[in-house]
C-alpha cells in the first residue's frame, strides 16, 4: 500500500539519521582527541586532557532520536518484525480481518503510549526535571522527541488501518498481505 | 500465581501468533498483566518504563555496531574475507560455516552485546554462506548461538550488571568469561565438524569443495584479509590501548569501517546513505522491542510473579547440585519471556542469599548466569538474536529457533562441564591474585 | 492493610539496602502487618533516574536515591559533595541536620517527604602510587562523576575525566583513568585492589542516600501507621549512620587485606586539598544564594566546637 504521509515518515528517519551522525561524530572526535593526546605524551609533551564535556550524557539522549524518530519509517518499510507463520497461511478473506485486528491492537497501544508520554512531558515541565549529569538537559526535550516518534507511528498505523479496513469492506478477496506484496517486488 | 502465569503465556501466545508486531505484543501482554493482576494503573508505568528504556549511554553501542555491519556488508570486505578463508578451511569439515563461530568469537572481544554481535557478523556471513550453498539452518544456528558469546567474552554488559549489583570484581568476571567462552567456541566447532562428516557432506549441504590451491596462492589470497584485520585490530587497539571505552569503540568502528571501505573502493554517497538508513531501520526495530520487553519485565515485577516463583524455589531446601538444576530450568523458562538484565536482577535480588549459603563461588555463579542469559537470547518468544536474524533473513522466529536447538543443548553441556570442572571459569581469575 | 513498594538502585550487598530492609521490617512489625513495605533492590523494579518521578507520581510509594544526583535541580543538593565542608561523621550529621529543613521544603514542592538520610563513608583518593604532594595531580586523569568533583580536580591541577561507573575497571586497566575519588565502601565493593594500590583517606565529603515517600500515600495512612513509619525512619537513620561507620572500618580492613596502602594526607598536600575545596565552596556560595548562607550558618552553629 502507499502511505500518503510517507514523506513525513521519511523526514522522521532523516531526524534519526542526524542523531546517529551526531552520536558517531561526537564520540569519534572524543576518541581522536584522546589519540592525539597520547601522541603528544609520546612526543614528550604534557598531557592536555582534551575532552568534550558531557559526550556520554548527550549521546545517551540523542539515542532517543536515533532509534525512535524512525518508528513510522521502519513500519512502512515492514522492518518491524512479527510472527507470520500462522497468519500467512490464512486465505485473503480471513487475513484482511486479522490484519485489521493487529493494526487496531497496535494503534490502541501506540495511542495509549503516546498519551502516557504526553503526561510524562507535562510532569517534566511542571517540576523542571533535568538530567543528572554535567549538562543538566531539560528532560522534556528528549521526551518530546520520543513522543514525536510515537506520534508518527500512530499516524502510519492509522493510515494502514483505514486502508486495510477499506479493502476488508470493499474487496476482501483481493487483499494482498504486506509480506506477500513484498515478495511480488513492490514496497 | 498459576492463573497469572497461564494468562500471561496465553496473552503473549495469542498476540504473537495472531501476527501482532513483536514490540506491540510485549507491550500488550504487560498491559494485560498489570490491568488484571495488579492494582497498578498501567498507563504511567508504561510511559515511564518506555522512556527509561529509550535512552542510555551504553545502549548507543548497539545502533553503531549495526551501522558498522551495514557498511561492511556493502564494502565487499565480506566477499574478500570468504575468498581468502575458503582455501584454508577447504579441508576442515564444515568449511566456511566456521566463519560464523570464529567471526562471532572475534567480534565478541570487541562488543559487549549479543544482538549487536549477531547483527554485525550475520550481515557479513549469512548472504555469502547462502550464495555458496551452505545449509541455511546451520548457517543461522551457528550465527544465532555463537553471537551470544558477545555476553561471555569480555567486554560484556551482563557481567557489568551482575558485578555492580553483587559487588563482584568486574575485571575478574571479565577474565573468568574467557575460559568458558573458548569452551563454547570449541563445542560449537566440534559439533559443526561432526555434523558435516555425518550429515552435511553426504547431502551436499556443507559447501562445495574448492579446487586445491598451492600454499603460495593461499597466502596471496590471504592478503585480502588485511583490511578486516586492520578493522578488528583498530577497534581492539582503541579499547586496550586506552583510547576508547568499549561503548566509544562502536562509533570509532563505524568511522574506521568507512575509511576501510573507501580504501577498498566500495564507498560512496549512495552506499553511505543506504547503510545509514538500513541501520536506522534495524536499530529502531530492536530498540522498540527492547523497550517493549523492558515494560513486560517491569509489569511482571509489579505483579510479583517472578519473585514468588523464585521464593518458592528458595523454600525447597535443595542440595547445591539440585538447586543448580532447578534454578537452570526455572531461568530457562523465565528467560523465554524476560530480557537478560531483568533475569540477572531477579536472581541477584532474590536467590543470591541461597547461592551464597550453598557455597557457590560468586564469580563462577556470575559466569553461569551469563551463559543462562545467553541461552535466553535464543529462546522464543523473547529472544533478541532470533529477532535480529528474522529482521535480516525474513525467516520466522520458530524456524530460527529450531536451527539453534543443537547449540542450545551444547550450552547446557558447557554448564555441566563448568560444574564438574569449576577451573574452566575460575583458573584465570585465581591466577590474577 | 496497605501494601507499599519501595525501590532502591543499590544491591542487597550494600549496607544501605540492608538498613532499608530493616526499616521495612520494623514498620511491618510495628503495624502488625497492616503496612507491608516490599523492597525492590538493585534497580530491579525502577532504574535510578526514574525512582523519584515514580514516587512523585505515586506508582511506588517510597524510594531511595543518591541525594546529589539532584544537584542540577538546586545547589542545595550539592551541599554534601563540597570537599572540606564536613570532615567527620559528626560534622556530616550536623550538616544533614542543617540542610534537612530546606531539603524537606524542596521535596514537599514535589509532593514528596524525606524519611531519613544515611551517608556513605567519606570520599578519598585512589591512585596507583603514593600520593604525597598536590603537584602529583598535574596531568593526572581523575574520574569525576559530577560537576563539583570536576571543579575540585581542576582546582588541584588534574584532568577531570568522565567515566561511567561500569566502565571503571576497564578504564583503569587500559590507562584511560589514573585516579578516582570515592569511598572505602565503594572501593571494596568494586575490588579496587585489582587496579589501584593506594588510598589517600582525605575525608573530603560524606555523600548521602535519602529515603523518601509520596506525601499523599503517607497522608492516607492512619495515625498509628504514620507513627510507625516515622519511628522506624528515626531508628533507621540512627542505625544507618552507625552502619556507615562500621562499614567504613570493615572496608578499610578489606582494602588493607588486599594490599592497598591507606594513608592520611599530611602537611602541604592536606593544605592544598583544603584550599581546592575552599575555592569550590566559595563559588558554590555565590551560586546558591541566601538560602545557602543560612544553611551554612546553621551548620556552623551545630558543628562540634572541638575541631
Ligand atoms: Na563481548
Ligand atoms: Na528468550
Amino acid at each position: 500500500m502507499t502511505f500518503r504521509l510517507a514523506k513525513l515518515y521519511t523526514l522522521g528517519a532523516w531526524g534519526a539519521a542526524v542523531c546517529m551522525l551526531a552520536i558517531c561524530g561526537l564520540v569519534t572526535v572524543q576518541v581522536v582527541l584522546r589519540c592525539l593526546d597520547g601522541l603528544l605524551v609520546l612526543a614528550g609533551a604534557e598531557r592536555t586532557g582534551w575532552e568534550i564535556g558531557g559526550v556520554s550524557e548527550i549521546a545517551a539522549y540523542l539515542l532517543v532520536g536515533a532509534t525512535f524518530l524512525s518508528l513510522a519509517y521502519t513500519f512502512v518499510h515492514h522492518a518491524h518484525i512479527r510472527v507470520t507463520l500462522v497468519i500467512s497461511r490464512l486465505p485473503a478473506l480471513a487475513r484482511v480481518w486479522v490484519e485489521s485486528a493487529c493494526l487496531a491492537v497496535a494503534l490502541t497501544l501506540a495511542v495509549v503510549l503516546g498519551r502516557g508520554l504526553i503526561t510524562l512531558i507535562g510532569e517534566s515541565l511542571e517540576y523542571g526535571d533535568l538530567s543528572s549529569g554535567l549538562l543538566a538537559i531539560p528532560l522534556w526535550i528528549p521526551q518530546t522527541v520520543l513522543a514525536l516518534g510515537v506520534g508518527l507511528l500512530c499516524l502510519a498505523l492509522t493510515e494502514a488501518l483505514i486502508a486495510t479496513l477499506h479493502t476488508a469492506l470493499t474487496a476482501p478477496r483481493h487483499y494482498v498481505a504486506p509480506e506477500q506484496h513484498e515478495e511480488a517486488g513492490g514496497e | 500465581m498459576l492463573t497469572l502465569s497461564l494468562a500471561t503465556i496465553a496473552a503473549l501466545a495469542l498476540l504473537l501468533g495472531g501476527g501482532v508486531w513483536i514490540a506491540f505484543a510485549l507491550l500488550g501482554t504487560g498491559w494485560i498483566a498489570l490491568s488484571f493482576f495488579s492494582s497498578f494503573d498501567p498507563g504511567p508505568i508504561l510511559a515511564s518504563d518506555f522512556w527509561g528504556a529509550s535512552y542510555g549511554w551504553d545502549l548507543t553501542a548497539l545502533p553503531m555496531f549495526v551501522w558498522m555491519g551495514e557498511i561492511l556488508f556493502r564494502s565487499g570486505l565480506a566477499d574478500n574475507m570468504f575468498r581468502a578463508l575458503a582455501p584454508w578451511l577447504n579441508r576442515i569439515p564444515g568449511r566456511l560455516l566456521h566463519s560464523n563461530i570464529i567471526g562471532s568469537g572475534l567480534f565478541a572481544a570487541v562488543c559487549g552485546s549479543s544482538a549487536a554481535t549477531c547483527a554485525t557478523v550475520g550481515k557479513m556471513t549469512l548472504p555469502e554462506l547462502e550464495r555458496r550453498g551452505y545449509d541455511p539452518d546451520l548457517a543461522i544456528g551457528t550465527l544465532a548461538s555463537a553471537s551470544t558469546l558477545g555476553l561471555l567474552i569480555p567486554p560484556s554488559i551482563m557481567m557489568i550488571v551482575y558485578g555492580v549489583v553483587t559487588e563482584q570484581s568486574i575485571s575478574r568476571l571479565f577474565i573468568a568469561g574467557i575460559g568458558p567462552g573458548l569452551l563454547l567456541l570449541a563445542l560449537f566447532m566440534t559439533y559443526l565438524v561432526g555434523w558435516s562428516l555425518l550429515v552435511g557432506e553426504r547431502q551436499g549441504r556443507a559447501g562445495r569443495r574448492e579446487a586445491a590451491t598451492s600454499f603460495g596462492e593461499k597466502l596471496r589470497g590471504s592478503l585480502q584479509l588485511i583490511p578486516l584485520l586492520i578493522l578488528i585490530g583498530g577497534i581492539l587497539g582503541s579499547i586496550y590501548g586506552g583510547f576508547a571505552s568499549p561503548t566509544e569503540a562502536a562509533s570509532a568502528g563505524v568511522v574506521l569501517s568507512m575509511l576501510i571501505a573507501r580504501a577498498n573502493g566500495h564507498f560512496d554517497r549512495a552506499i553511505f546513505l543506504d547503510s545509514l538508513f538500513a541501520a536506522i531501520r534495524t536499530a529502531c526495530m530492536i530498540a522498540f522491542i527492547i523497550a517493549g520487553a523492558s515494560f513486560l519485565s517491569s509489569a511482571m515485577s509489579f505483579t510479583q510473579l517472578p519473585m514468588n516463583l523464585a521464593n518458592a524455589i528458595a523454600t525447597l531446601g535443595l542440595s547445591p547440585t539440585a538447586l543448580l538444576v532447578i534454578l537452570t530450568l526455572f531461568l530457562l523458562v523465565l528467560g523465554c519471556f524476560l530480557d537478560g538484565i531483568s533475569l540477572i536482577l531477579l536472581v541477584t535480588s532474590i536467590i543470591m542469599p541461597l547461592i551464597e549459603a550453598a557455597g557457590f563461588d560468586l564469580i563462577w555463579f556470575g559466569i553461569y548466569l551469563v551463559i543462562v542469559v545467553e541461552m535466553s537470547q535464543i529462546t522464543p518468544p523473547v529472544g533478541f538474536n532470533l529477532f535480529v536474524i528474522q529482521g535480516m533473513t525474513g525467516k520466522d522466529i520458530l524456524t530460527i529457533t529450531r536451527a539453534t536447538i543443537p547449540f542450545f543443548l551444547l550450552m547446557i553441556v558447557a554448564i555441566a562441564l563448568m560444574r564438574l570442572f569449576p577451573g574452566i571459569a575460575l583458573y584465570l581469575p585465581q591466577a590474577m591474585n | 492493610a496497605d501494601q507499599w513498594n519501595l525501590a532502591t538502585p543499590y544491591g542487597d550487598a550494600s549496607f544501605h539496602t540492608q538498613n532499608t530492609k530493616q526499616f521495612a521490617e520494623d514498620v511491618r512489625k510495628a503495624t502488625d502487618g497492616e503496612l507491608d513495605i516490599t523492597m525492590h533492590s538493585g534497580g530491579s523494579l525502577i532504574s535510578h533516574a526514574e525512582i523519584k518521578p515514580s514516587v512523585r507520581r505515586g506508582t511506588v510509594q517510597a524510594g531511595e536515591i543518591f541525594l546529589s544526583t539532584l544537584s542540577n535541580e538546586s545547589p542545595i543538593y550539592e551541599v554534601d559533595t563540597l570537599p572540606g565542608l564536613a570532615n567527620s561523621y559528626d560534622d556530616a550529621y550536623a550538616l544533614w541536620q542543617a540542610s534537612k529543613p530546606i531539603i524537606t521544603k524542596l521535596f514537599a514542592e514535589q509532593g514528596l517527604m524525606p524519611l531519613y538520610a544515611v551517608p556513605w563513608p567519606s570520599q578519598g583518593i585512589y591512585t596507583d602510587f603514593k600520593l604525597t604532594d598536590a603537584d602529583q595531580f598535574q596531568g593526572l586523569r581523575v574520574r569525576a562523576p559530577n560537576i563539583n568533583t570536576q571543579r575540585f580536580v581542576k582546582n588541584l591541577g588534574g584532568i577531570p575525566t568522565e567515566t561511567e561507573e561500569a566502565d571503571i575497571p576497564t578504564a583503569f586497566s587500559t590507562g584511560r583513568v589514573d585516579a578516582m575519588i570515592t569511598s572505602v565502601s565503594t572501593g571494596k565493593s568494586m575490588a579496587a585492589w585489582d587496579y589501584v594500590s593506594n588510598f589517600s583517606d582525605a575525608n573530603l565529603w560524606f555523600p548521602k542516600n535519602i529515603v523518601f515517600v509520596n506525601k499523599r500515600a503517607f497522608d492516607r495512612l492512619d495515625d498509628t501507621e504514620q507513627k510507625a513509619v516515622l519511628d522506624a525512619a528515626k531508628q533507621a537513620e540512627r542505625r544507618g549512620w552507625q552502619m556507615s561507620r562500621d562499614d567504613r572500618a570493615e572496608s578499610v580492613k578489606a582494602l588493607e587485606a588486599h594490599g592497598i596502602t591507606i594513608s592520611k594526607p599530611q602537611g602541604d598536600l592536606k593544605k592544598q586539598l583544603q584550599a581546592a575545596g575552599d575555592k569550590l565552596f566559595k563559588s558554590w556560595q555565590e551560586r546558591a544564594g541566601e538560602q545557602a548562607k543560612q544553611l551554612v550558618a546553621d551548620y556552623r552553629q551545630r558543628q562540634q566546637p572541638s575541631e
